[in-house]
């Protein structure tokens, strides 16, 4: 049975939680659990609202949810915002110095969520209130004075008090820590771990853990679940979708990435920064070469450059940067030269929202250029499957000579996951076939026409070799050319892709289908609503509610053909999206001339949670689902 | 004898420039500097912005890559990136590179990767038929305009030293054997060059013509475009200089560069052997990364496009932080 237990440590941006949340998931990690987070956070430096939330069991869980059964608060906000959120029977750690504060005082609260609170408020206006109602709802309270176990902390420390104070946010992580029974050693250890640079630290490290730990079997509040462990010989990696996506770069042989700073791509170049020197299987070692430039014109048009000289490229990108990417990936298509932008959505339209998680780019990322090219896009579906897709898009690239756009968004960015360690192996690096030099007379056709659509590549500074690349409409032989016959017999060339793809790739490569016995509905989604759809069929199988479940990986060309054989069941298709307007079924209709029966959206820029989607499921089982149904969380 | 003479770096496509446009004479100089510098036509690229001047790459026999207007320069620093040994020329008209493309024409300073980027100067639009370009007075008019320009004049070599290149020089596209030599210097040092080639465009700019360019305005006889050379003027930076003799340097090049009008020099402004080369990881002299190298040669052999291997990367040398022994 799934027992999954769902953490959420939440307070001020800047104040250490990210850290300390980290090392929780780590330990928990380390200590034989599985782990799934999510982080919301605002495009702020210090101050605003931040929290993330842990989801701990003996499998991997699918998706975070919007309950927790622990609250870390680490100022008011928090419990403010989240003490609604918490389950009877769930505890609330909290420093009793915050009683006092009032919902009104709350400056980063926003003003919709302050309506709500103010008119369903407990007793009255305070943190006390708020607990003292929270308490008669069966939720368990556990006050941990933060400031007194500072002062006992700083009197037996040589650090300055402010050092010590730094440590504050350990307190509350490690009393949550005993809560659960994770063994004290391992928080010990990967505590060590962490600060394996600042030795003199540890000591004060240590004993603020003894002494939460303390606390809370003072309290009797210790041990309270029943920690989950698995075989210890069993390594796992803790990462997001920006690490698995750098890490299957470099499996897959990457050699130049550039990109610009913008939120919530970067991460995968700095992770790529900072390997730096990659180590081969023959023990030589190379380096990619990770290039920050000025744009993300700049960004696409090198990565553009690089590629023509055969290297492996790929630039990284979110939503306005691939809006300023969108004239040269239609050189890319035009020139054919392979190309991977990793898209990483964000909540849109312009500025948006760049720390929050959307859909809404999914048309785009088909469309984006003017005129017609062929394109492959791909959406992964969580971490572990970003790290695959991230090697095979390499692959496409080359073995179609186009561009690849693999689609990821916010919520992969900011959600951790405990993996196994990649099998590099499962994918085969594939190189385009090259013009063969000995063969060239004097110059090389960069685009021959033939039967597939894929001509041998030429590259240029190719030994032997010279030839012509422009994206005006040329001949075979990379010459100027806009004569009809000519430029007809391109077109058609560069086109023809998009059927070899379609018959070439194998249908795992293209969707995953998991068919249910007398299912009442199809589940559709792409991308990172994978979780949340999984944890959504368990909870209606345990409900005696059978559905199918189909999520698209390959969205361009789209696979018509294998999405019309899962769907002739006629189980009624209900779309899941991220978005405003569930543009997967607008690409449904355009390409199979039917549409969803339904489409779930929820463009509140956070992820969906297996169990709200689990309710508007069972509605529309019941026969009370609207065409259109929206999901809304105020307080996430 | 030398190997490859100059018609191993012309093209069988057809020039469809206009006559007599100073784009032959920038294309002549590049040629006989590849001559002179008798680099194999294979190991060229030629990268080309959109305008008129953005049609080279066709009309030279190495590698010519057409790209996007105002982008030459990144897609030129890619192709470096990837290929370090590769010589790569960047070429772009006035438009290109002060207008849509100032943005990369100033950033790329800051890489030095070892390139040339050749600035074609007409002060006008061409294709689009005789826009003013940045380059353009105030207050100028040229054949096609409805009016005079109403926005002033970017200064190239102005902001190319602002920029922070460490070559920097102007030439007139009608002194082809000067401009060659130019063209081969800045090729051959290590590190981002940047010509500036003054060139009448015959048929929309009637004021910068070649009347223009090779008259006497001054009224003493001399001509308007002299030689640095032939001047008491000095612009090396030499390598491992004080920050105060290069910035001496660098003021006495920016006076330098304001002189315009009457009396316009043409020559070496700059010339820094003291900035490093951008190295982006492997350094140039080693190439391309071997396991590339290896892939490139392994394709080239087969004849199914599908040309497998596995993985080459040892991904534990990859984890770092994020693998999580358990305990």
């Amino acid at each position: 049975m799934d027992n999954t237990y769902h953490m959420r440590i939440g307070g001020p941006q800047g104040s250490g939680i990210d850290r300390v949340a980290s090392l929780l998931a780590r330990a928990c990690v380390s200590a034989g659990g599985e782990v799934l987070t999510r982080r919301e956070y605002h495009s702020n430096i210090i101050g605003r609202h931040s929290y993330v939330d842990i989801a701990l069991w003996r499998q991997t869980p699918h998706s975070v949810q919007a309950y927790c059964d622990l609250l870390i608060s680490y100022d008011a906000e928090t419990l403010f915002r989240h003490i609604y959120r918490v389950n009877t029977g769930g505890l609330v750690i909290y420093d009793p110095a915050l009683e006092s504060a009032s919902l009104e005082k709350q400056a980063f609260l926003d003003a919709p969520l302050l309506r709500q609170l103010e008119q369903q408020q407990a007793a009255g206006p305070h943190v006390a209130d708020y607990l003292v109602s929270a308490h008669e709802r069966g939720i368990q309270l556990l006050a941990l004075p933060c400031s007194d176990l500072i002062k006992q902390l700083a009197k037996t420390s040589e650090l300055s008090r402010g050092e010590v104070k730094r440590v504050t946010a350990l307190l509350a992580m490690a009393a949550a820590a005993a809560h659960i029974g994770l063994p004290v050693d391992v928080l010990y250890r990967t505590v060590d771990n962490a600060l394996s640079k600042h030795q003199q630290l540890l000591p004060l490290n240590h004993r603020a853990i003894e002494m939460a730990y303390q606390h809370v079997q003072n309290l009797g509040m210790a041990n309270a679940w029943p920690f989950p462990t698995r075989d210890a010989a069993d390594e796992r990696l803790l990462l997001t979708a920006t690490d698995s996506v750098a890490l299957g770069k470099l499996a897959a042989g990457l050699d130049v990435q550039t990109y610009y700073p913008i939120s919530p791509a970067t991460d995968e170049s700095t992770r790529l920064e900072s390997i730096g020197m990659v180590k081969l299987h023959d023990g030589s070692f190379y380096q990619p070469r990770i290039v920050q430039m000025e744009d993300e014109i700049a960004s696409i048009t090198a990565a553009a450059g690089a590629a023509l000289a055969g290297a492996r490229t790929s630039t990284s990108t979110s939503g306005p940067g691939l809006s300023l990417m969108s004239e040269a990936l239609g050189w890319t298509g035009m020139t054919e030269v392979p190309l991977v932008v990793s898209h990483y959505m964000r909540g849109g339209p312009s500025t948006g929202m760049p720390t929050r998680t959307d859909q809404g780019d999914l048309l785009f990322a088909i469309h984006a250029g003017h005129g017609e090219f062929p394109r492959i896009v791909i959406a992964s579906g969580d971490v572990e499957d970003a790290f695959y897709d991230s090697m095979q898009t390499f692959n496409y690239a080359e073995r179609y000579r186009l561009p690849v756009i693999h689609l990821l968004d916010k919520q992969l960015t900011s959600t951790s996951q405990s993996v196994k360690p990649f099998d590099s192996n499962r994918i085969a690096i594939e190189h385009s076939k090259l013009v063969d030099n000995s063969e060239l007379a004097d110059r090389a056709a960069p685009f021959t026409l033939n039967k597939n659509g894929v001509s041998p590549r030429a590259l240029v500074g190719q030994a032997g070799n010279r030839h012509w690349i422009t994206a005006v409409e040329h001949s075979p032989d990379g010459l100027v050319c806009e004569d009809p016959q000519n430029r007809e017999a391109m077109m058609e060339h560069r086109m023809l892709k998009l059927k070899l793809i379609l018959d070439d790739l194998p249908t795992d490569e293209k969707l995953l289908y998991l068919p249910a016995d007398n299912a009442v509905m199809t589940l559709l989604g792409w991308g990172s609503v994978k979780g949340a759809v999984l944890d959504a069929h368990q909870q209606l199988a345990e409900r005696g509610i059978a559905a199918n479940i189909l999520l698209l990986r390959l969205l361009c060309p789209f696979p018509a053909t294998e999405v019309q054989q899962c769907l002739q069941n006629g189980a009624p298709v209900v779309a899941i999206e991220n978005s405003y307007s569930g543009q997967v079924d607008a690409l449904m209709r355009q390409t199979l001339g039917r549409g969803a029966d339904h489409i779930i959206v929820k463009y509140s820029g956070r992820p969906f949670t297996g169990e709200a989607l689990a309710t508007a499921l069972m509605q529309i089982a019941a026969g009370k689902g609207q065409p259109r149904m929206v999901l809304r969380d105020a307080y996430e | 004898m030398e190997k490859f003479t100059s018609g191993d770096y012309r093209s069988p496509q057809i020039n469809d420039w206009c006559a007599s446009c100073g784009d032959f004479g920038i294309l002549k100089a590049l040629q006989q500097a590849f001559v002179q510098l008798q680099l194999s036509p294979d190991r060229i690229a030629v990268f080309g912005g959109i305008g008129c001047s953005g049609k080279t790459p066709y009309y030279v026999g190495t590698n010519g890559i057409h790209t996007l207007h105002g982008r030459v320069l990144p897609f030129a620093s890619g192709a470096k990136l990837a290929d370090p040994e590769l010589t790569v020329v960047a070429v772009g008209g006035d438009g290109d590179g002060l207008g849509i493309g100032a943005g990369h024409l100033v950033n790329s300073a800051r890489h030095n990767l070892d390139l040339t980027y050749i600035l074609f100067n007409n002060g006008v639009y061409g294709l689009t038929k005789g826009q003013p370009a940045p380059t353009l007075q105030r207050g100028e008019q040229t054949r096609s305009m409805p009016h005079a320009a109403n926005s002033g004049r970017l200064n190239p070599l102005a902001l190319a030293l602002a920029a922070g290149y460490t070559w920097i020089a102007r030439g007139y596209s009608y002194a082809v054997d000067e401009l060659a030599g130019l063209i081969q210097q800045a090729i051959s040092h290590p590190g981002l060059a940047f010509i500036e080639v003054l060139q009448p465009c015959p048929t929309y700019n009637d004021l910068h013509t070649r009347d223009w360019y090779e008259s006497t305005d001054a009224g003493d006889g001399s001509p308007r475009l002299y030689r640095l050379a032939e001047s008491e003027y000095q612009g090396c930076i030499l390598a491992g200089a004080t920050v105060k003799d290069a910035n001496s340097i660098r003021q006495n090049c920016y006076a330098k560069v304001l002189e315009w009008g009457m009396h316009i020099p043409v020559g070496l402004f700059l010339q820094d052997l003291d900035t490093p080369v951008a190295a982006h990881g492997i350094p140039a002299e080693k190439g391309r990364a071997e396991h590339l190298q290896h892939a490139i040669d392994d394709a080239i052999h087969d004849d199914n496009f599908n040309t497998s291997e596995h993985s080459l990367t040892d991904l534990e040398s990859c984890y770092g932080d994020l693998k999580i022994d358990a305990y």
